[in-house]
């Protein structure tokens, strides 16, 4: 079985666009006057029936009564007849969490008929008060804000004030979830999530080593690794482990008072030079920044929600890992860290046909 | 999303002042390979007064990345705008002399400054916009008698570096370009396809979808063909659907497709009015300096008019990248078994085990 060489590298991870978002303050959030409605204009990303939709809640400020509807558009925008729809209470809206919704159908039942649709097709999913929002009223869900700002054809956020939409340069971070209890992203970009969030790590933290535990589709050669954001205040080494703990690669770096080592800035990536390490498919490994010294390292993860991890690359199969004194491992599945894994070669059947 | 190919973004049009006041540029690295480093290349975008400079490899301060200032190979060149490939880099500069060894991530300075008359160049060493996918090549400018400042280190980064088998290997985070432009075309113009020409990696990959960094004004489809100019699958953007702004970040899903390894496959875009999309693109020197990009040497641009025959364009690169399924065809297993095991049928099971 050959290896097909792979020029520049192929990355898989939860980073793509060249950098992870960020939090920051949200301009695209509802509201009581200039987005009294919002919506997500998407692309199924397969075919069959949809149940619910999932998304991070980035800012709920003041929220009432909401609801979430399912639209066909009118020039790519939702044509106001809510199709299948689903009514929830400002209470179902908490800040920096993923939200899931109830099931959405005719007639806002679990019991209704669910939207069925053909891969690819154009739809839109519309979030509109139906409580009376104060003054200082925002729900938003997680994504267009911050950087970067890559778009999906076709899928896009669009606001509504009243009078008419108007679409916007940026992509919601929302999932779908299919009767089949399968969850996709609408964007193959980004994925759902709630919080960026950078933990500290040191020799002197609980936990003081940090990272992915992950299992391939695929076998393939390590050649490379990024971990964001790349915040390094001392001694590290980005360790592979496999699951006996045997160490398969080590790459140390440092930061030396002003001198900067391995990293430009606290949102250019830590990246590991590994010596081609064959991984294989299903095999479960470990990549993790353990701090050697008492100097603050950051490695960030996503909050995310265990049901819609499946959405992300690695299908379930990339979460957080974490562990303290070279203990046990804690594995956290509501934690999607920020990595890419840079892969030199492919173990496939044939290489030229 | 699957696997990637490379790298969002191509370089932008930034440049480094060389004169009294900057004297010395240095990259600093990781070597992409072992082997012999043989030379290196870079872009000059001015050479107001272009005395004789020099490039050196050097050792990186252990603490700072920042070359060691002791030059063990260097070779000098007369500056010109555009792309310099030095000649032999090596420990006397003559192309006697001894090479520069490097195993795969030792990391390395390359160092250009005045040889002995300082004059006034620009070096096109780096993008002007951030992009956070550099993390392993650092920039450094060294002002007469001052040390050496990190300069602009977020970008991404213009040079190159050619080993003694003849190849340019791929640097993190380093996109050689000798000129940049953009493509604006629409349905009447000539050419009215641009794309991509690129090699299947292997049997059963699947191309998901294609990123590109592009001025997205117009209708247009996204086409992917086989080398008989077989149209595998296509999807259509429509202008007026969304905003987009001048330079966006697109990322165009495709009907997925198995392709063969080794066999040439073209994707592309097509406007369908007469207004201007706009594709920027990167040259090279030489199609071997791709082998420096992500994709490699058999990543080049292709076009025709009127759905004519093509031309492929080997020295230069569309602002596209691939995205490929992670469904990665399961290698076949080995079947393993004893002489017991056997059951002669004829000579199928021995024409089985003959060589091929």
């Amino acid at each position: 079985m050959p290896y097909a060489v792979l020029p520049g590298l192929w990355w898989h991870g939860s980073v793509y666009g060249g950098e992870p978002r960020s939090n920051s303050a949200s301009a695209q959030s509802l509201n009581q006057t200039s987005r009294q409605r919002i919506c997500c204009v998407f692309k199924a990303p397969k075919a069959g029936t949809i149940s619910r939709v999932i998304f991070g809640v980035s800012l709920a400020t003041a929220v009432v009564d909401v609801r979430l509807s399912f639209q066909d558009l009118t020039s790519g925008n939702p044509d106001g007849t809510e199709d299948q729809f689903r009514d929830h209470l400002a209470a179902d809206f908490t800040i920096n969490t993923v939200f899931r919704s109830g099931i959405l159908s005719h007639d806002g039942t679990d019991g209704g008929t669910q939207r069925v649709v053909t891969h690819g097709q154009s739809l839109a999913v519309v979030l509109r008060w139906t409580g009376s929002p104060g003054a200082t009223a925002q729900l938003q869900w997680t994504g267009p804000e911050g950087t970067p700002t890559p778009a999906q054809n076709q899928c896009y956020q669009g606001n509504y004030n009243g009078t008419s939409w108007s679409k916007q340069v940026l992509t919601p971070r929302i999932a779908l979830e299919y009767a089949d209890g399968t969850v996709e992203a609408i964007s193959g970009w980004f994925f759902p999530e709630a919080q960026v969030v950078t933990p500290n790590v040191s020799s002197a933290t609980t936990p003081d080593e940090v990272g992915v535990r992950f299992q391939l589709g695929f076998t393939g050669k390590l050649s490379q690794a990024m971990l964001w954001p790349g915040s390094v205040g001392g001694l590290f080494d980005v360790v592979l482990y496999d699951e006996a703990d045997v160490v398969l690669a080590t790459f140390s770096g440092a930061n030396s008072g002003t001198a900067m080592i391995e990293v430009h800035d606290a949102d250019s990536p830590i990246a590991a030079h590994f010596d081609d390490v064959v991984l294989d498919k299903d095999a479960v490994y470990r990549l993790v920044l353990k701090a050697t010294s008492t100097g603050v390292e950051t490695f960030g993860y996503y909050t995310v929600d265990a049901v819609a991890l499946s959405a992300f690359p690695g299908l379930s199969r990339y979460y957080w890992t974490e562990r303290t004194d070279g203990g046990a491992w804690t594995d956290r599945t509501t934690r999607m860290p920020m990595f890419l894994l840079g892969f030199s070669e492919l173990l496939v059947n044939e290489v030229s046909g | 999303m699957g696997l990637m190919l490379g790298h969002p973004k191509i370089v932008d049009a930034g440049f480094q002042a060389l004169n009294s006041g900057t004297v010395r540029f240095a990259w600093s690295f990781r070597a992409p390979k072992t082997g012999n480093l043989a030379r290196a290349g870079f872009r000059f975008t001015a050479a107001v007064t272009p005395q004789t400079m020099k490039a050196s490899w050097q050792d990186p301060q252990a603490t700072t990345l920042r070359p060691d200032e002791t030059v063990d190979q260097f070779r000098t060149f007369t500056p010109a705008v555009g792309w310099i490939t030095t000649g032999l880099i090596t420990s006397d500069g003559t192309d006697s002399g001894a090479l520069r060894a490097v195993t795969k991530g030792a990391r390395v300075c390359l160092v250009i400054e005045w040889d002995s008359t300082t004059g006034s160049v620009q070096l096109q060493p780096y993008g002007t916009t951030n992009e956070h996918w550099k993390p392993n090549t650092w920039n450094f400018t060294r002002s007469s008698g001052g040390a050496w400042n990190a300069a602009a280190g977020l970008a991404t980064t213009n040079f190159a570096v050619q080993y003694d088998d003849g190849t340019w290997a791929y640097v993190d985070g380093a996109l050689p370009c000798s000129a940049d432009g953009t493509h604006s075309f629409n349905s009447g113009s000539t050419p009215d396809e641009i794309g991509l020409r690129f090699l299947a990696p292997f049997t059963g990959a699947v191309l998901k979808g294609v990123h590109a960094r592009m001025d997205a004004a117009a209708t247009f489809d996204v086409k992917l063909y086989d080398e008989n100019t077989t149209l595998l699958a296509s999807t259509t953007f429509t202008s007026g659907e969304r905003a987009l702004g001048s330079t966006a970040q697109v990322y165009f899903e495709l009907p997925e497709v198995e392709l063969t390894g080794g066999h040439v496959y073209r994707v592309t875009f097509v406007p369908s009015s007469g207004s201007n999309i706009g594709l920027p693109y990167a040259d090279v020197s030489a199609n071997a300096i791709l082998g420096a990009w992500p994709g490699g040497i058999e990543c080049y641009q292709t076009h025709r008019a009127n759905a004519g025959a093509w031309t492929d364009t080997t020295t230069r690169r569309p602002n596209m990248n691939l995205i490929w399924s992670d469904d990665i065809p399961p290698p076949t297993s080995e079947v393993t078994f004893s002489p017991d095991d056997l059951t002669p049928v004829g000579l199928v099971w021995v024409e089985a085990f003959l060589p091929t």
